[in-house]
């Protein structure tokens, strides 16, 4: 690593093992996030870019390896210590029944709270600045699961910013948004690291991800194959290598970054739906 | 628009939060409930005080054999009722909410067998001792079984139910099997404590659950809100600071505990853990943990103070009529919210 974007990495990570019931998930990945830039994680489905996360935020600690958080190891620190420097927003999270939005929101506090500190005028500031980001002060009151899939993926963004940390895990934060809500999703993750927050963020769409990134990585099998800015690194064959896929490269005629274009009549017998008899 | 509303205090920087609303209700509800209650469970059924001797037995003015029925007979007996059943209805609604599952209730996952089993193996070995140490040793044994459904991150979850029916069943199956082996005098014993009831309880038990719930019920208040965030999954619940495991294996070891303290001062009684937090939880989440500690206890007097008054019940143990009368109660609340989703399925649009 020589390039100068890995001189100051905020959270790194070095020969990292995960192994679900014995089968390996990440197999000795080494991984380097930049302080104050917007990654993005790229690859199939099932290539560990979760499991990644988790590992990066302790939730599941390493079979083996070690993760590094500003230069101290993430193992050792205390629980609410680490919440209080990075956020995670898993892919699924689970909605509690009868919860309000602001309630919601307010459990993003947590690791800033303590029996004798539940609820001080940070936290109130706190909650309703992520809901005014979020637009969500309207809905304050709302019930959570009486909201459309898109508005209860701002909340969940309204409770990791609540947290106020540095740096923010965001699994798929645009799945389920429609493209306006996708845009502005990212937009709004841009605008967090204008204020000098690091992101990381798996996401499918590879053309947002060649518009937002600052630094790409590629997964494929629990490894990476290629990390870097996204101009020097996409080409045809990184594409065929990460995702099997047929693809030129153009140039993105708004942004002026590369984007992709996927070639035709390479899925004809995908999953075999086409050959069906009487389908027409 | 629903419910929580929070009220804040703040001295400085020390600040308190809680849902201070709700807290009014349930403490207005619950104070007017056990007083209520408390009156019916003294004065009725046949050995049942009216109102005009209760005040001066009270007072200390009545003769002496109401003296004695009120002070060493009556009163400890509502007063275990109230332990035991605050005791089982928090037990529950904590393994309900670490389980992820409306059956993850203490009796159901097979603590209670467990103590009993205990206690009957320690009738058969160590006759000379108090049962409570083989009920003791029963819970934990089954608590031990259980903690493999921790996992090595903490993910408590659905399996842990399914092992503990397991659990159950073999416990069960050890008291059976006890039962087999030893003489009529001792089989009556046995039997006598399996069938809990509150018969002939005195101060003794009443100081037992007292000291439990003194212990469990504060520390579980203090994990309260490290359980609240396990409702957003367990990635979620860590993600946020909250170390899983050992919030996990607090919970459990104090809703065992009460639970055990439930089976000692009253035998195995069935249903209240599994109701209780069924039932608080139909007025929202907040204080879910307290409110079913209150319903317990008024659910498991109320049982108690019926089997005083109806007609032939009076050896019948609390247990048994708490096992019909919820088991009856909780099929209609199921059984009526299919209807409603019947209904409303068949409504256009
Ligand atoms: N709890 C689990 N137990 C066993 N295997 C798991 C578990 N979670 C994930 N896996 C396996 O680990 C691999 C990586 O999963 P992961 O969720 O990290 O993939 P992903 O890259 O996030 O996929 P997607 O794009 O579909 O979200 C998959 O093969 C999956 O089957
Ligand atoms: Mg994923």
């Amino acid at each position: 690593m020589t390039s100068d974007i890995y001189s100051d990495c905020i959270l790194q990570g070095r020969g990292l093992h995960l192994h679900y019931a014995g089968r390996a998930v990440i197999a000795g990945l080494d991984i380097y996030i930049p302080r104050g830039q917007l990654t993005v994680v790229l690859g199939t489905n099932g290539c560990g870019k979760s499991s990644l996360l988790k590992i990066l935020s302790q939730v599941l600690p390493p079979s083996k390896g070690q993760v590094m958080l500003d230069g101290k190891v993430l193992a050792d620190m205390g629980s609410k210590e680490r919440a209080r420097q990075l956020a995670l927003l898993v892919q699924k999270p689970e909605l509690p029944d009868g919860i309000d939005v602001q309630e919601l929101v307010s459990r993003g506090r947590y690791p800033h709270q303590s029996l004798w500190r539940q609820w001080s005028e940070d936290d109130e500031y706190a909650v309703a600045q992520a809901l005014v980001a979020t637009g969500l002060t309207d809905m304050a009151r709302r019930e959570v699961s009486s909201l459309s899939g898109g508005q209860q993926q701002r909340v969940w963004l309204a409770l990791v910013l609540a947290q106020q940390t540095e740096v923010l895990l965001l699994d798929e934060p645009t799945s389920f948004l429609d493209i306006r809500a996708q845009l502005s999703v990212m937009d709004f993750c841009r605008a967090l690291r204008l204020q000098g927050r690091t992101l990381v963020l798996v996401l499918h769409d590879i053309n947002q991800a060649l518009r937002y990134a600052d630094h790409l990585l590629l997964m494929r099998e629990g490894r990476i194959l290629a990390q870097g800015a996204p101009e020097a690194l996409i080409c045809e064959q990184v594409l065929k290598d990460v995702f099997d896929l047929d693809a030129c490269i153009i140039q993105d005629p708004e942004a002026g970054c590369p984007m992709l274009i996927p070639r035709v009549d390479q899925y004809d017998h995908a999953w075999g739906v086409t050959q069906q008899p009487g389908y027409k | 628009m629903i419910g929580p509303r929070f009220s804040v205090w703040r001295w400085g920087s020390f600040t308190l939060r809680a849902p201070a609303p709700a807290a009014l209700q349930t403490a207005v509800v619950g104070t007017f409930g056990v007083l209520l209650a408390l009156m019916l469970s003294l004065t009725l059924g046949e050995s049942g005080l009216s109102p005009a001797r209760l005040i001066q037995a009270l007072r200390g003015e009545a003769e002496p054999y109401e003296q004695w029925l009120l002070w060493q007979s009556r009163l400890p007996r509502a007063l275990c009722a109230l332990g035991v059943g605050t005791a089982l209805g928090v037990a529950g609604a904590v393994f309900q909410s670490l389980s992820r599952n409306p059956l993850g209730s203490p009796d159901i996952i097979g603590i209670n067998a467990g103590a009993s089993a205990g206690a009957v193996l320690w009738l058969l070995f160590l006759p000379g001792l108090s049962v409570a140490w083989g009920a003791l040793a029963g819970a934990v044994c089954v608590l031990l079984l259980l903690l493999p459904g921790l996992g090595p991150q903490g993910q408590l979850s659905r399996s842990l139910v399914l092992m503990g029916v397991a659990i159950n069943a073999f416990a069960i199956a050890v008291v059976q099997f006890a039962l087999t082996l030893v003489q009529r005098e001792q089989a009556q014993q046995m039997l006598g404590y399996l069938a809990g009831g509150l018969v002939h309880r005195d101060w003794q038990q009443v100081a037992l659950i007292g000291l439990i719930l003194a212990v469990a019920l504060p520390g579980l208040l203090l994990l309260s809100r490290r359980l609240g965030l396990l409702a957003l999954g367990r990635d979620m619940a860590s993600s946020l600071g909250n170390p899983l495991r050992s919030t996990q294996l607090t919970a459990l070891i104090l809703a065992t505990v009460l639970a055990l303290g439930a089976v000692l001062c009253a035998g195995p009684v069935a249903f209240v853990a599994l109701v209780a937090p069924h039932l608080a939880r139909r007025r929202g989440q907040q204080l879910a943990l307290l409110r079913s500690g209150l319903i317990g206890a008024l659910l498991l007097l109320s049982a108690d103070t019926l089997t005083l008054t109806l007609p032939g019940t009076q050896r019948l143990p609390v247990g048994v009529l708490t096992a019909m009368l919820g088991g009856a109660y909780l099929a209609w609340i199921l059984f009526a919210e299919l209807l409603r989703r019947k209904t409303k399925q068949q409504m256009p649009g």
